[in-house]
């Protein structure tokens, strides 16, 4: 769905690049995270992706069109989701909404429907610019999808929201996903690539350190251990096993047996720490 | 349709918003100024003071009679000057209104107090010599003080004859007259379509640039050409509306109006193109303040010579809005409606061409 090969782009259109010789491959149905703290090059890159910004060196094709060559019906086959709020705040919801579906050449979903899938139902009619930001940001989220994107690009899309909110943000990205959608996600909040994303890509410095799925990462990265607390002599105490070492694995089944189990974890590594781990960065 | 589409979101924003109200009633309070403020006609009458000091009435109205288009018939009249009644005789002319004062005293205090000339005319009792005192303001120039120095010492006969061999030709015997109300519409017109129409233009295009929504835009498979084009052709009903609320009620029926509408139209072309020109260049409107302002400021110049006719350098036609008001006052006298559709055509193609640049500026600096 994307092909990205030996992207450079600089601002100052000279030798100091935003991102540098960058290359990856998103194939159709993919959840791919571009990972990386603020300055790292991700809105960089997405911006060459969309069109945002003009393409000076390397090749992309993006949802089969090459970008060098922009046509505009490209974008019947994108959404984009901002991490800024951008909708018309004179415009109510259902105008903002009825207003892009005619920008398109392709079928498009029902605004009323929409609204309700983001939790905005019977808003229609309020002004965008009586919202929240979390409302915004799920107007925003909403009219990303008012042409059913086969190509998703969603920056920081749970930013701002309250967790119930975003974790219905995460089951519309995971239905549009198991839809057949490809979401190139952008973010810096490592749980949320860790929950939706098929693939993550390290970016750091316009750099792109690493691409693997996190459960292959997690593996690569983290220790084989289970932290186990239990209660005895009215007391919480805490023992680490080997989930490999065969006299660790054969006491941890005695103390399973014998003790007050409390909490029981494997000692997997966070995508946060594989990212400092990798780049030797932290993520804000 | 996607530009209907963005047409019919841009008035719905520019009804919500704030500015195509300032159009509106900017619209609503020069035709109020031109109807009930503005005379029909401006009183261009100058008033002279006089005193004469002849040796008798007989002479002294001898002299007033000589006065060109005077019938003799004086009306007694009561000045106030200083807190003080003065009586004077009042001689009207076509160009004139003409005081003739008992004392010397009174002349010059009224000159003094109205800011005009006055002056002493005294007839020697033993030669019938005539004498002129002449008071003036000071901020008369050198070349009228000069005249005022020469022209008793020329022979009256010579002048009369002069003046009399002088050819007067009218120029566009053919075109309508404008009263003197109607003659400020041409610069009332720039002013508020071109000129308020370029500032409102940037105004939407900041506000857009706040909220971020052209880039929203331009990830759609509508160019962002039509995007601006959409605002341009709210700008230019604004426009067109305003203009017509000012015209209609002074002008009746007396107006070409399709040639009018069709002025307007190119002219508005031009505005909004060069507001989204400067609205281009700059992040929020504090930022642009000062190029708009002098750009409006320099747009206002051409309405001095228009009301200056003798003042008309080379340089001032090379400002954009010289051409506005007078083909806008080539359209109201009926003129040369050649000359207004080149203009026109001048303007489209100007406003054709700082569209394009704006087009490009806008694809360039759109950013992440």
């Amino acid at each position: 769905m994307i092909t990205v090969e030996h992207l450079y782009h600089s601002y100052s259109n000279d030798e100091v690049y935003a991102v540098k010789d960058v290359s990856f491959d998103i194939p159709k149905g993919e959840v791919f995270g571009f990972l990386g703290p603020s300055g790292a090059g991700k809105s960089t890159t997405q911006g060459v992706l969309t069109g945002l910004l003009r393409l000076q060196k390397g090749h992309v094709t993006v949802a089969g069109y090459d970008v060098k060559r922009l046509e505009r019906k490209m974008f019947n086959q994108i959404g984009m989701s901002f991490e800024q709020s951008n909708v018309y705040s004179k415009m109510t919801a259902l105008e903002n909404l009825k207003f892009y579906s005619k920008l398109f050449d392709v079928p498009t979903r029902s605004p009323e429907e929409l609204l309700e899938l983001v939790g905005l139902s019977g808003k229609g009619n309020v002004r965008a610019g009586e919202f929240s930001k979390g409302m915004k940001h799920r107007l925003t989220f909403a009219r990303s999808m008012i042409n059913n994107p086969e190509l998703w690009f969603l920056d920081e899309p749970t930013t701002g929201l309250d967790p119930a909110i975003a974790s219905i943000i995460k089951d519309i990205i995971r239905e549009e996903n198991q839809k057949g959608v490809t979401v190139f996600l952008t973010t810096h909040n490592m749980y949320i690539a860790d929950e939706l994303c098929d693939r993550v890509a390290f970016i750091v410095d316009g750099d792109i350190r690493l691409i693997d799925s996190p459960k292959s990462l997690k593996l690569q990265y983290g220790e084989n251990l289970v932290k186990v607390e239990y209660g005895e002599d009215s007391k919480l105490q805490s023992q680490t096993f080997s989930t490999v070492d065969e006299a660790d694995k054969k006491k941890l089944g005695e103390l399973i047996e014998t003790k007050n189990i409390r909490t029981m974890h494997t000692k997997e590594a966070t995508l946060e720490e594989i990212f400092i781990n990798v780049t030797g960065r932290g993520l804000v | 349709m996607k530009l209907w589409s963005s047409f019919v979101k841009e008035l719905i924003i520019a009804s919500r918003g704030f500015y195509f109200y300032i159009e509106l009633v900017m619209a609503f309070v020069l035709l109020v100024v031109l109807l009930f403020v503005v005379p029909e006609h401006f009183d261009s009458k100058e008033n002279e003071y006089l005193y004469l000091d002849f040796p008798t009435e007989s002479i002294e109205q001898a002299y007033i009679d000589t006065f060109e288009d005077l019938d003799g018939v004086p009306e007694t009249v009561t000045l106030k000057a200083d807190k003080q009644e003065i009586g004077a005789l009042l001689y009207e002319t076509e160009d004139n209104r003409i005081y003739v004062l008992s004392s010397e005293d009174d002349m010059v205090l009224l000159a003094k107090e109205k800011h005009t000339v006055g002056a002493s005319i005294v007839m020697d009792a033993d030669d019938y010599e005539i004498h002129y005192t002449y008071y003036l303001q000071g901020n008369e120039t050198q070349r009228l003080k000069n005249l005022v120095m020469i022209i008793h010492g020329a022979d009256d006969a010579q002048l009369y004859d002069a003046a009399e061999e002088q050819t007067i030709v009218t120029l566009g015997a053919t075109q309508a007259d404008l009263s003197d109300r109607e003659n400020l519409l041409p610069v009332f017109l720039t002013f508020n379509g071109a000129l308020l129409g370029f500032f409102i233009i940037s105004a939407y295009i900041f506000l857009d640039k706040k909220e971020g929504v052209i880039k929203a835009y331009a990830i759609t498979p509508s160019p962002v050409w039509k995007y601006m084009l959409s605002k341009v052709m709210v700008l230019t009903v604004t426009m067109l509306v305003t203009s017509l609320i000012i015209v209609v009620p002074l002008m009746g029926l007396r107006v070409n109006y399709l040639m009018l509408i069709v002025f307007l139209l190119c002219t508005g072309a031009f505005a909004s193109g060069l507001g989204l020109v400067v609205a281009g260049y700059y992040d929020d409107m504090m930022k642009s303040f000062g190029v708009m302002y002098l750009l409006m400021i320099g747009m206002m110049l051409p309405a001095l010579a228009y009301f200056t006719p003798s003042w008309d350098p080379l340089w001032l036609k090379f400002i954009p809005s010289y051409y506005m008001v007078f083909g806008f006052k080539e359209i109201f006298i009926k003129g040369d409606m050649g000359f207004v559709l080149l203009i026109a055509l001048a303007y489209f193609v100007a406003g054709a061409l700082l569209f394009a640049w704006a087009n490009a500026r806008y694809k360039r600096t759109l950013s992440v």
